[in-house]
């Protein structure tokens, strides 16, 4: 073997050189040089299109490469009779579309077509031992018996994956296993393939959530414009330059808390052109039901934040497709978030405070809006006291805030207000609130403010 | 979480009642073999006893024991109801295991064996003899062999307008309706041209078993009937592992194109051969396998020899009650049986 163009056996149990996949002879990716080495789950992402899948069938061989060279263990793929070739490399492509009717020991065992003799019925005792393995690594021993019909998503999958256990594999490839599973179900499998890749399979996923691969995956390797544009540890793939070029989207990438793993957070409602008039919502704890989907109707341009990912209000704010600033689950609001608050805060129109409780771990919404000049509306009751978890700095800030101008409104009033605003746009509108009663015919009607004429108010004295 | 699944679904001990009903599925399995094989035998027996002409028992047990009996009846009894019954079992065993041949490996449960081709081929084939009254030398009916060829050129056609290099279902299944529409203006062409013989070819196209069909028939279909069957049975294996997807089967170790085309020219040569001998007999390559599957589980190494005694039995009775109903065509008992029965697999399908 010439060095360089072959990979040495031992590290190394499936490798691609100089490879380029596509099909019908044009090549989608090319210049890939790959290896997956056992216990290695690697994660592989990239845009739609970017031929990941593409790349997955043809290191299964289902594919012919357009150009380049696979390696499975120390030979080439072609090289290799397609049983012998099954029984160290298993594919499980994206929709196989099994019978309902099949129990999951019968579809199982189909797994071990690859070590009985061709032409022949039944099963041997070893191929019984080695199916109840297959079951019991995938967690799937207590579903034996039950057809598949009437198995969950993600129990399906599992059973896939078993299926595939029993062709006692080396290399597991896996075409998007997570992508139609529920979010326990997404967890519960990508746990199962990082148990597998540390049992020694080597493990190579197409993944489309980029925070599941960057949480699971020993690595990560991005295809994007017909290239491999990075393959490394998960912290060193994920960028924000990297996630802009590949998918053409704007993220902040936080850190978990606790894994440490890097997180992508997408940067939604700055930088959009606006028309209508954009409100910022502080909420969490359910204190949005109402005021997230009612301002959101009315046509405003709205955005809520910082919120936790894992809080109510966020999902119905996803749910009202409202974008949102968020902050990894049980974490507290970290410098890059207030700094992207910050940034919203200068777009708006107006800030509103949802009544909702505040503690150290959010405290930091009140601080950014304080600081900035844009009129506040402070929905009560309840009052701050109330919901004031902060030790009285929630009070203090609240207390400063209403000295800067901040309006106190019950949450029908300011509905009733922003509702009558949107009348007329509300930048025409503007009440001019704080300078003088005089200039504002009606201050019982007050509007959202405009923000140039609250600055120049309040720049005045 | 195995737990809680564990405990909601299979009560204690579910392991060990996994390792016995794991091994019940293959005693059911062989008792369905056992009974539809007792079926078939009786079912056979009852073909050649009643028809149009009374038979007693007693004339049936003379000739099963060698005795003298009426040459008249031993003629109808071993030229006409013997092969007879005996060529419903081959085309209904062959019309049965293509079904389940076609339904593997087009992953698609409307597949059947005309699906592609075979019976637009076969009836224009037919039709052209019919209407040009072509024979061999001998006068001895070309239609089986024109019906045969064109079957097997349709089929051809559409294999090779589908590509068979990559195998695409869904073209193959397009390019079938394609050709079959064609094929059929054809037939309909060359109707309009020679309508007087127009109830003749319309007649065959019915389906039927009944004579001049006799034992030169049967003796010239075994043969082919033989290589088909035996071709499915040794593909069974990875005919099951295909229903999985072409994708999967060859990351099972199974070459998806080679077995793909073995399957369907096994198939072809089954539904050719019964459609060239016997005409178009509907519903038959279509119901019995799914009667097959809801007796014996998606596993189609089970399905196929279930399905092939299935058919047989099927086709015996269906032969019998058209013998009996004044010798109208098979074809209308299958569709009168298979129509109702497939509509209830349709609901039945819904409902689930």
């Amino acid at each position: 073997m010439t060095s360089g163009s072959s990979p040495s056996a031992a590290a190394s149990l499936l490798s691609a050189r100089n490879l380029a996949v596509g099909r019908g002879g044009r090549a989608v990716v090319r210049d890939i040089d790959f290896d997956l080495a056992p216990g290695e789950l690697v994660g592989l992402i990239g845009p739609n299109g970017a031929g990941k899948s593409t790349f997955l069938a043809t290191l299964s061989g289902v594919l012919e490469p357009v150009q380049g060279r696979v390696f499975l263990l120390d030979r080439e793929l072609p090289g290799y009779r397609p049983r012998a070739r099954a029984r160290i490399l298993t594919y499980l492509p994206q929709n196989p579309g099994e019978d309902d009717a099949f129990t999951v020991a019968q579809l199982v065992a189909i797994g071990r077509t690859p070590h009985v003799r061709p032409f022949s019925f039944g099963t041997s005792r070893s191929d019984e031992r080695a199916i109840a393995v297959a079951l019991e690594r995938a967690g799937a021993s207590a579903w034996a018996d039950r057809p598949l019909g009437t198995l969950s998503g993600g129990q399906r999958q599992r059973v896939r994956i078993a299926m595939a256990l029993a062709q006692e594999p080396m290399v597991l490839l896996a075409d998007e296993p997570t992508s139609a599973l529920d979010l326990s179900g997404q967890l519960d499998l990508m746990l199962l393939l990082a148990d597998l890749a540390h049992q020694g399979l080597g493990v190579l996923a197409v993944l489309h959530d980029l925070n599941l691969a960057a949480q699971f995956c020993t690595r990560l390797v991005l295809f994007s414009d017909g290239r491999i544009q990075g393959d490394g540890p998960p912290a060193a793939v994920l960028s924000e330059e990297s996630i802009a070029r590949a998918y053409g989207v704007a993220v902040q990438i936080a850190h978990h808390p606790r894994s440490g793993a890097p997180y992508l957070l997408p940067r939604i409602a700055l930088n959009r052109p606006s028309r209508s008039s954009r409100i910022h919502l502080v909420a969490g704890g359910g204190s949005g039901r109402r005021l997230i989907p009612k301002l959101a109707d009315m046509g405003y341009e709205l955005s809520v934040g910082v919120l936790d990912a894992m809080d109510s209000d966020q999902q119905l704010a996803a749910d009202c497709r409202v974008p949102t600033l968020t902050e990894a689950p049980f974490a507290p609001i970290s410098e890059t978030s207030v700094r992207l608050l910050g940034d919203i805060l200068e777009t708006v129109d107006a800030v509103v405070v949802a009544p909702c409780p505040f503690g150290p771990g959010n405290l930091l919404n009140l601080e950014a809006i304080a600081q900035t000049s844009v009129p506040v509306y402070l929905v009560a009751p309840p009052t701050i006291a109330e919901r004031d978890f902060s030790g009285g700095r929630a009070t203090m800030l609240y207390e400063q805030l209403e000295r800067n101008g901040a309006r106190v409104l019950s949450e029908d009033e300011l509905l009733a207000r922003f509702q009558a605003a949107t009348t007329r746009p509300l930048r025409e509108s503007l009440p001019d609130e704080g300078t003088s009663a005089s200039s504002a015919p009606s201050r019982s009607s007050v509007e959202p403010g405009h923000r140039a004429a609250e600055r120049g108010a309040r720049e005045g004295p | 979480m195995d737990l809680i699944d564990g405990s909601k679904l299979a009560p204690a001990g579910s392991q060990t009642d996994g390792g016995r009903s794991a091994s019940s599925p293959d005693r059911r399995w062989l008792l369905h073999l056992v009974w539809l094989t007792a079926a078939v035998i009786l079912a056979a027996a009852l073909g050649v006893r009643y028809g149009t002409v009374p038979i007693s028992n007693r004339i049936l047990w003379h000739i099963i024991t060698g005795q003298k009996v009426e040459p008249a009846m031993r003629t109808i009894l071993l030229q006409m109801r013997l092969p007879r019954v005996l060529l419903a079992i081959g085309a209904g065993a062959g019309l049965a295991a293509s079904g389940v041949a076609w339904q593997g490996v087009l992953r698609n449960p409307l597949a059947d064996p005309y699906l592609i081709g075979v019976s637009a081929g076969g009836a224009l084939g037919a039709g052209m003899a019919i209407a040009f009254d072509l024979q061999w030398p001998g006068g001895v009916s070309a239609v089986p062999a024109c019906a045969f060829a064109g079957a097997l050129l349709a089929v051809g056609v559409v294999l090779a307008l589908a590509g068979t290099r990559q195998m695409r279902i869904e073209r193959l299944i397009l390019a079938g309706v394609a050709v079959g529409a064609f094929l059929s203006a054809c037939l309909a062409v060359l109707l309009v041209w020679k309508s007087n013989r127009m109830p003749a070819v319309y007649f065959w196209m019915m389906g039927s078993l009944a004579p001049p069909r006799g034992w030169p028939d049967l003796l010239r279909a075994a043969p082919y009937l033989a290589v088909g069957w035996g071709v499915l049975l040794v593909f069974a294996g990875p005919m099951n592992v295909l229903q999985l997807g072409p994708e999967r089967a060859h990351s099972l170790g199974i070459d998806p194109r080679r077995a793909q085309l073995a399957l369907i020219a096994a198939a072809t040569l089954l539904a050719s051969t019964v459609v060239a001998t016997c005409g178009m007999i509907g519903f038959v390559g279509l119901v019995v396998p799914h009667m097959a599957r809801m007796l014996v589980g998606p596993d189609l190494r089970r399905t196929l020899p279930v399905a092939t005694l299935a058919g047989a039995l099927l086709l015996i009775l269906a032969d019998l009650i058209a013998r009996l109903a004044g010798e109208i065509p098979v074809g209308v008992v299958t569709a009168f049986l298979g129509a109702p029965f497939f509509l209830f697999l349709v609901l039945r399908e819904r409902s689930a």
